[in-house]
């Protein structure tokens, strides 16, 4: 008897029905892809907030006054692999190692002191032990430089800082001359900062060219971190055991910075703090605001398809007289109804979740330029939502319809 | 159907179906209420995060074309600019402290508190006072609170140690102290090495134009690892708000579309009889059209309260303070309201006219 009638009722208002249908699929897609967006929004921005640069600088330790003023001292080459290596390598998603030297450029008859800076610009380093290579280099960690031509990435080649470029009339193609030998201008590097008044070359190239295999001046690092909280400000010499082991293994930009160190010889690792707080801080007003934008946008999609459901089931005053003359008594017109809701819900769940996984994929395509991972366990909650949603709907229709008298309604007066 | 006749018509319809041309209204206002909260925030939200963006420090330097100093006078005319959220100057020397050349840096020290260094100890209060980058404090083996002698040539002053910093660059290993102080210690009264300048949110080419034309011997730089990172992460942010809108906003428009779809189709027998006593079809669209600008309206107010108010409710929560409302905001409000209420109304009405008022009448 149910069947027949929820048969009739669905195959007699297509329109309705479908109505009803596409507005709880609608709903619960946009209920879907909102707890999508929130729950990978984090991950999406932290990576985006990565583009203000590096968050952490490994130098070689200062030991003594005779460094500050004195003999050099550097990193060491081999290290730099290293960094893929410790506790959190899986949040390293930069590295760019820098050999600074100071040299003679000779261009169209001037000479200048200038600094020689050694570097890699986009370097794919073999892992031991894994089959994708690592990208290292200054694209990882400071996407901003604006580099006018290419890279100098073999022997004989150099980059020259835009202002050094036009104080001394150097174009890109022209030949210069640096401590004597002569280098063909690949680049023009434009960054706004010291870089514009620098020369730039492979640094593997520069070890050999001055003679100091295996050096490193200082290795920029960029990792995914957890913002500081009030325990992370701790100073990690008062911390008891256990809750040194606690900040160790947790990824504030500290405890990576302290395990860089830890891998690269003679080295001082420290937090770029400029980039390293201010991150923390957007990070998490930005994951407030789009949790509370979901929730709004969520309830009131709820609202939206109640209404709906109430608009089309307070149609049905009528049959609801014919089914109470017949001798259908309050319960029975509710089963009716709710399973009514139950069905549409159903649809309406599967459907828009199918809708949610198109719409979360466009979404994170056209602003991360990667799509956003839909969880599997979101299908039964997406599907749970729609029911409530239709069910609850159809409360209010329920309790007017057990109100109804049938020979009022059928006379046609209500 | 005389005008009498109508406004009979409207009033009890209306008055009659209380509940339903509620659902309608609330429906409409619900719609209204989310495009608002979201157009509020997306477009406010440039200024929220940009004061956020604040602590990376200026986006643009302005130093001496040639070795030498710019006169501190500069501050005040380029303060005067509208582009110009921020600045600070900076002096830039030499130290010698027992014995040993360090770097001096000379700075408004009220200007970067809590902006990207991490102290230990506590920052200066007044002139005489200094700290010192964190390197320092193992080599020079100093102390909070022990006195230090920094010399340069031949110029001498006594300094109280208050803290140290931390910062990820040079400063880690350098003497740091206000900027009157820096100017008696090299001798250079009224100078500075450079000036920082953060630009208001989205002006920093305006900016840079600005000063350059004002300061004619002096190189004007926009520091792109600030300003592009800025730009990008804020167009992603806007992007990404707007798509949310505009998903939200189809989902809005169904269950508008449907409520008023359903409460007008129910209604054929009215139009039935209308059509019955005589009305053109004309007066039966003008007569739905009436009742849909009502509840658009009504709706349409309601909803733009309930966008604002919580639009508020957001950037409280999320940045400590209320969002500036562009003044066409409460104009679109309204705007969508009526226009959503219409539409949804106009197609279902076009389609009940169509039937033939005895075959309605009779109850088919």
């Amino acid at each position: 008897m149910l069947f027949r009638l929820l048969n009739r009722s669905f195959s007699n208002q297509k329109k309705a029905m479908s109505l009803m249908i596409v507005s709880v699929a609608v709903g619960t897609a946009l209920a879907a892809s909102l707890i999508t967006i929130s729950l990978e929004i984090s991950g999406k921005i932290a990576k985006e907030l990565r583009s203000f640069g590096a968050n952490i600088i490994i130098e070689p330790r200062i030991e003594g006054i005779a460094d500050i003023s004195g003999q050099k001292r550097y990193l060491r080459f081999e290290d730099i692999i290293k960094t893929k290596t410790i506790f959190w390598r899986h949040n390293i998603v930069g590295v760019a190692p820098f050999l600074e030297t100071n040299g003679q450029l000779a261009a169209n008859g001037r000479t200048e002191q200038v600094k020689i800076i050694g570097a890699w610009y986009e370097k794919e380093l073999p892992l031991p032990g894994e089959s994708v290579n690592f990208i290292a280099g200054i694209k990882t960690v400071s996407p901003w430089w604006s580099i006018d031509g290419k890279w100098p990435d073999a022997a004989g080649k150099a980059a020259v800082g835009r202002a050094l470029a036009s104080k001394l009339g150097i174009n890109k193609g022209n030949n210069i001359q640096l401590d004597g030998s002569s280098f063909e201008v690949s680049a023009i590097i434009e960054t706004g900062g010291d870089e514009d008044g620098q020369v730039f070359m492979d640094i593997e190239f520069l070890q050999s060219f001055k003679g100091m295999t295996d050096r490193v001046s200082r290795v920029f690092v960029s990792a995914l971190t957890t913002p500081m909280d009030e325990f992370a400000y701790k100073d990690p010499k008062t911390m008891s055991t256990l809750e040194y082991e606690k900040w160790y293994c947790t990824g504030y930009v500290t405890s990576i910075a302290k395990q860089l160190e830890e891998v690269f010889q003679g080295s001082s690792a420290r937090p770029i703090w400029q980039v390293a707080q201010t991150e923390g801080k957007i990070l998490g007003k930005l994951k407030l605001l789009i949790y509370l934008l979901c929730l709004i946008a969520l309830s009131a999609s709820a609202l939206g398809v109640s209404t709906t459901m109430i608009m089309s089931l307070l149609r049905r005053t009528e049959e609801i007289g014919l089914m109470k003359a017949i001798g259908a008594d309050s319960t029975k017109i509710a089963v009716v109804f709710v399973s009514e809701g139950a069905l549409i819900g159903l649809i309406g769940g599967v459907l828009g979740y199918l809708m949610s996984i198109a719409a979360s994929k466009y979404i994170g395509m056209k602003v991360f330029d990667a799509g956003l991972e839909q969880k599997g366990l979101l299908m039964p909650v997406a599907i749970g939502i729609a029911l409530f949603i239709s069910v609850s709907g159809t409360i209010l229709p329920i309790k007017r319809a057990l109100r109804i008298k049938a020979a009022i309604v059928l006379k046609g007066a209500e | 159907m005389n005008r009498n006749g109508f406004f009979f018509f409207f009033v009890r319809s209306i008055s009659q179906r209380k509940g339903r041309v509620v659902i309608a209204a609330l429906s409409v206002a619900l719609a209204v209420g989310i495009i608002t909260a979201l157009a509020g925030i997306t477009s406010g939200i440039r200024d929220k995060l940009g004061a956020e963006l604040k602590a990376y420090g200026g986006n643009i330097i302005i130093s001496p074309k040639d070795a030498g100093y710019l006169d501190s006078e500069v501050l005040n005319s380029i303060r005067k600019l509208t582009s110009v959220e921020d600045i600070s100057g900076q002096v830039y020397g030499s130290a010698l402290v027992n014995g040993h050349s360090l770097e001096l840096l000379g700075i408004d020290i009220a200007q970067i508190k809590g902006k990207g260094w991490r102290l230990f100890g506590q920052w200066p209060q007044s002139n005489g006072e200094m700290i010192a980058g964190i390197n320092l404090r193992d080599i020079l083996k100093i102390q909070e609170n022990k006195i230090v002698l920094i010399e340069n040539s031949g110029r001498k002053k006594e300094f109280v140690v208050k803290g140290f910093i931390e910062k990820g660059g040079s400063e880690d290993s350098a003497v740091i102290v206000s900027i009157p102080d820096a100017w008696e210690l090299l001798g250079i009264n009224g100078m500075l090495s450079a000036v920082i300048v953060r630009s208001a949110a989205g002006k920093a080419d305006i900016a840079v134009k600005e000063i350059g034309a004002l300061l004619q011997d002096a190189s004007v730089r926009t520091l792109r690892q600030v300003a592009v990172a800025e730009e990008s992460l804020l167009t992603k942010i806007q992007l990404l708000m707007i798509l949310v809108t505009v998903v939200v906003l189809s989902a809005a428009a169904i269950s508008v579309g449907s409520t008023m779809g359903a409460n007008v189709l129910e209604r054929r027998e009215e139009i039935g009889l209308m059509k019955a006593l005589g009305a053109a079809r004309r007066q039966i669209g003008l007569f739905y059209h009436t009742e849909a600008l009502l509840v658009g309206f009504s709706g349409g107010t309601a909803g733009f309260i309930l966008g604002y108010v919580s639009s508020q409710a957001i950037s409280r929560a999320a940045f400590d303070s209320f969002i500036g409302m562009p003044w066409y905001l409460p104009f679109l409000s309204l705007i969508t309201g009526v226009l959503i209420s219409i539409l949804a109304s106009h197609f279902p009405v076009r389609n009940a006219m169509s039937y033939n008022p005895a075959v309605i009448l009779r109850g088919e």
